[in-house]
């Protein structure tokens, strides 16, 4: 277990300078212990004792964990200890669900919450909270669910209330919570996913509801356009944040995470800018909610690739968003997204997602009538 | 009818977001092309469809020489524009113009109402020269033609009609080419305004379902060209001859013009069984590789569809790998082939690892024995799956029925009757055999004819 101890230890301490060199201590335990890791990296022609820096690491495509058992089958895990989260198969069919065996879940916790309290909770505030996502109790599979019932845990004041399951997102249970915060003056988080918070919104517009949350209510939304008919863009989530919840812009914090990954970025907004590690200056703070950028842990490795080389482009030009991210000591740390990305200043602007294929017109480039999004 | 063609009325208010003034010159430059071609039409010097015909018929001769300078020059300019290699423009070309002869024109424009009345054609970026089917059948119906070229794609018709030009003064002075940015709605609304024939418009399916919603307000005719796929069906039997022809002229039809118009497989139904299926599946990897070496595939493909192609190989990948021993019995194993860099010859996955050449973007084939049509991003990206018989095609087609403009058939004779009715039946305007998909003859009913009902209906 020593090189788990080695990943809590930097996770809970880390010390930047290190990183690379535990980075690759990683991969070395992951090539010996995930059997279809080291074909994959055999096949790329990598050799094990060549391997010097992270660039050479290869980088395993999310789609591996829906087709390969990706655990580490060496070190001895406690049974409960180990976890198992899914994808929700909205991209590829309920039957093409991804698998993340988490073998040491404290690994997890300490990495999701030591970067959520920067990102999210940099005043060390406790607050009321409200989830329109499932909790680990109602959702096991769920990793998001995990991270909020620890977020109720570790966050939390005060009344905590979840109000989806399975089955769906209950909105006027949360127009009720929403209520009663606002009347006892007092702040709340509200999280969930992008669609929960457009339903939210929309269910808020029709009732010509407005709410104007207590100062220090905070807003945390993931997963962008997926599961939605008509997408709310970033900008759209912040807009309707402030006008129909009353929350300041800086705290509407969109997070990018993956169920293959234990580590998560969120926006650097002026609200948590003073957690941002790179002295390069704050500069970008005032984008448009679209063009925000993203900041990781300490233990995540960052980098943008381009999809043909899988090498890595240079800053400022965009590529396949590529991580190692020490706290997946127990699965795949090297992970090769889907999605396009612009690395600056050791932050991440998220492009999108590439899409696999659509039909041919002939005249894709009849841009003379596209639209753009503002 | 082809319901990604959209025909209907538009009005010039259908620009309303006029963002930005159109600049003197450029507007005194548009107004000054459409008076010239409302000229050309109205001239006193009478152009019959014969002439036109000769004209065209001897432009297209001089472009299909591949020394001919304005031809060079198209291609060298568009291989720096759109990243295509020089040598796939030249044999797309070679296989766009094939068809554009004066006999098959004369032929044509028999066929053709007269309607000598001002069009517009809002021109394609992926495709140079795509739109000259539409381009000849409305000169030869006599029209005069503004055509609105693509900024990504500027040099194709302005060359070609410069060529018509020099070669029948009187029959090039009916067509302008102009290009402006996008946003410039004022000169949009001119160009509307005078081309009373009606607009040809090339787009996709939402740009074009927003001109047809301002098209049924208003009064200009529109024959829209949207997004459309194209696939292919092999029933080889079991000749290995008749397999290796099919699969070369797949493997054209893939590479022509990088794989991004309407007229390019996707995807490739092969009747007989998986195993046969598969072993189609590395023909046409063979075959792509093979054309690769003869035409280069870009140096670098654009972000988007690398990462789509990424995407697609590693999916495939790792389901090859996945895939449990019975699988290739049961019709449902996958198997990936892409290019490989060292030597560009084909590198296959198939339920283990492969080893270490570093791979190409080139090409991919994706061989998934039960899938549906599947589309891919282009760029010599191709699926192939099996079905038990052409009679299963219609329901395997998935989302794609209704979508389609072409698929190549290589079938036996005695069966290529019936199956291209089934096919017409979905809606298919083109059916060919492998290798030929991107020569379609001039009376090629694209989007299900839209271009001849527009003629139509401007001659009444």
């Amino acid at each position: 277990m020593a090189i788990y101890d080695e990943v809590l230890a930097f996770i809970r301490v880390p010390e930047l300078a290190l990183f690379e060199s535990l980075a690759l201590k990683v991969f070395r335990h992951q090539f010996d212990s995930v059997a279809p890791y080291r074909q994959y990296c055999l096949s790329r022609g990598t050799r094990i004792g060549e391997v010097s820096s992270l660039d050479q690491v290869p980088a395993l495509s999310t789609a591996a964990f829906k087709y390969a058992e990706l655990g580490d089958t060496v070190t001895k895990s406690e049974r409960a200890e180990v976890r198992v989260f899914m994808t929700s198969g909205t991209t590829a069919g309920r039957d093409e669900r991804g698998r993340h065996r988490v073998p040491r879940l404290e690994i997890y916790r300490a990495s999701a919450l030591g970067h959520l309290r920067k990102m999210l909770f940099p005043d060390g505030a406790r607050m009321r909270m409200l989830s329109l996502h499932p909790t680990a109790d109602r959702m096991p599979e769920s990793s998001l669910g995990q991270m909020i019932s620890w977020m109720f845990e570790e966050f939390g004041a005060g009344e905590t209330l979840c109000v989806a399951d399975r089955k769906g997102v209950e909105i006027a249970r949360a127009l009720e919570f929403l209520g009663s915060t606002e009347r006892a003056g007092e702040p709340v988080c509200v999280m969930g996913t992008t669609s929960a918070f457009g339903a939210l919104f929309d269910e808020l517009q029709t009732q010509s509801l407005r709410h104007s949350l207590a100062r220090g209510s905070r807003l945390m939304d993931t997963g962008g356009a997926k599961g939605q008919s008509v997408p709310l863009s970033p900008s759209q989530v912040v807009e309707h944040a402030q006008a129909l919840l009353g929350v300041d812009p800086a705290s509407v914090i969109n997070e990018y995470g993956m169920t293959e990954m234990c580590s998560q970025l969120y926006d650097v907004t002026a609200f948590n800018s003073c957690s941002v590690r790179n002295p390069g200056g704050t500069g970008f703070l005032d984008k448009r909610p679209k063009d925000r950028r993203k900041l990781g842990p300490a233990w995540l490795g960052v980098a943008a690739v381009d999809p043909s080389s899988l090498k890595r482009v240079a800053d400022g030009h965009p590529g396949l968003l590529r991580f190692f991210d020490l706290a997946n000591v127990g699965s795949v740390s090297a992970i090769l997204t889907g999605d396009l990305g612009v690395i600056q200043e050791g932050t991440v602007r998220v492009l999108g997602r590439a899409e696999d294929g659509e039909a041919r017109g002939c005249a894709l480039g009849i841009e003379q009538f596209a639209s753009r999004e503002n | 009818m082809n319901p990604a063609t959209t025909t209907g009325k538009l009005e010039a208010g259908s620009f309303a977001d006029d963002r930005h003034d159109a600049e003197p010159a450029a507007m005194a430059s548009l107004t000054s092309a459409i008076r010239l071609v409302v000229a050309g039409v109205r001239g006193a010097e009478r152009c019959t469809s014969d002439r036109v015909a000769s004209a065209l018929g001897y432009t297209a001769e001089l472009w299909r020489k591949r020394e001919f300078a304005p031809r060079r020059e198209t291609v060298a300019g568009l291989a720096s524009v759109l990243g295509m290699t020089p040598a796939l423009l030249e044999e797309s070309f070679d296989a766009l113009l094939e068809p554009v002869t004066t006999s098959l024109l004369k032929a044509r424009a028999a066929t053709l109402p007269v309607a000598n009345r001002l069009f517009a054609f809002l021109m394609p970026g992926n495709v140079p020269g795509a739109g000259i089917h539409e381009v000849c059948a409305a000169l030869l119906a006599g029209a005069g033609l503004i055509i609105k070229s693509a900024s990504d794609e500027r040099l194709f018709f302005a060359n070609f009609m410069q060529t018509l030009a020099e070669v029948d003064p009187a029959v090039g002075a009916r067509v302008a080419v102009v290009n402006f940015s996008r946003g410039e709605n004022v000169l949009m609304r001119e160009l509307w305004d005078c081309c009373e024939g009606g607009v040809v418009a090339y787009g996709d399916d939402a740009t074009l379902a927003a001109l047809a919603a301002g098209a049924a307000r208003g009064t200009r005719r529109l024959a829209g060209f949207g997004s459309r796929l194209s696939g292919a069906l092999v029933m080889t039997g079991a000749s290995p001859s008749a397999a290796e022809a099919a699969a070369d002229g797949l493997a054209r039809d893939v590479t022509l013009f990088e794989q991004r118009g309407c007229l390019s497989p996707h995807h490739v139904f092969v009747a007989g069984g998986a195993g046969e299926a598969r072993g189609f599946a590395a023909r046409l990897a063979r075959a792509l590789g093979a054309l690769e070496r003869r035409l280069p595939a870009p140096a670098r493909l654009p972000l988007g569809a690398a990462a789509a192609i990424r995407a697609l190989r590693e999916r495939a990948r790792w389901r090859a790998l996945a895939q449990r021993p019975d699988s290739r019995d049961r019709g449902h194993d996958v198997a990936l082939w892409e290019g490989a860099r060292d030597d560009l010859s084909s590198v296959a996955t198939t339920g283990r690892m492969r080893d270490g050449l570093p791979e190409s973007m080139g090409w991919t084939v994706i061989y998934e024995g039960a899938a549906d049509f599947c589309s891919g991003p282009g760029y010599r990206t191709v699926f192939v799956s099996a079905v038990e018989s052409a009679d299963e095609l219609g329901e395997r087609l998935g989302a794609a029925a209704g979508r389609l403009e072409a698929f190549a058939l290589a079938a036996p004779p005695d069966m290529r009757t019936r199956l291209e009715g089934g096919l017409r039946m979905l809606g298919v305007s083109y059916v060919c055999q492998p290798g030929l998909m991107q020569t379609p003859p001039l009376d090629w009913p694209h989007g299900g004819g839209a271009m001849l009902e527009l003629l139509r209906e401007a001659a009444r």
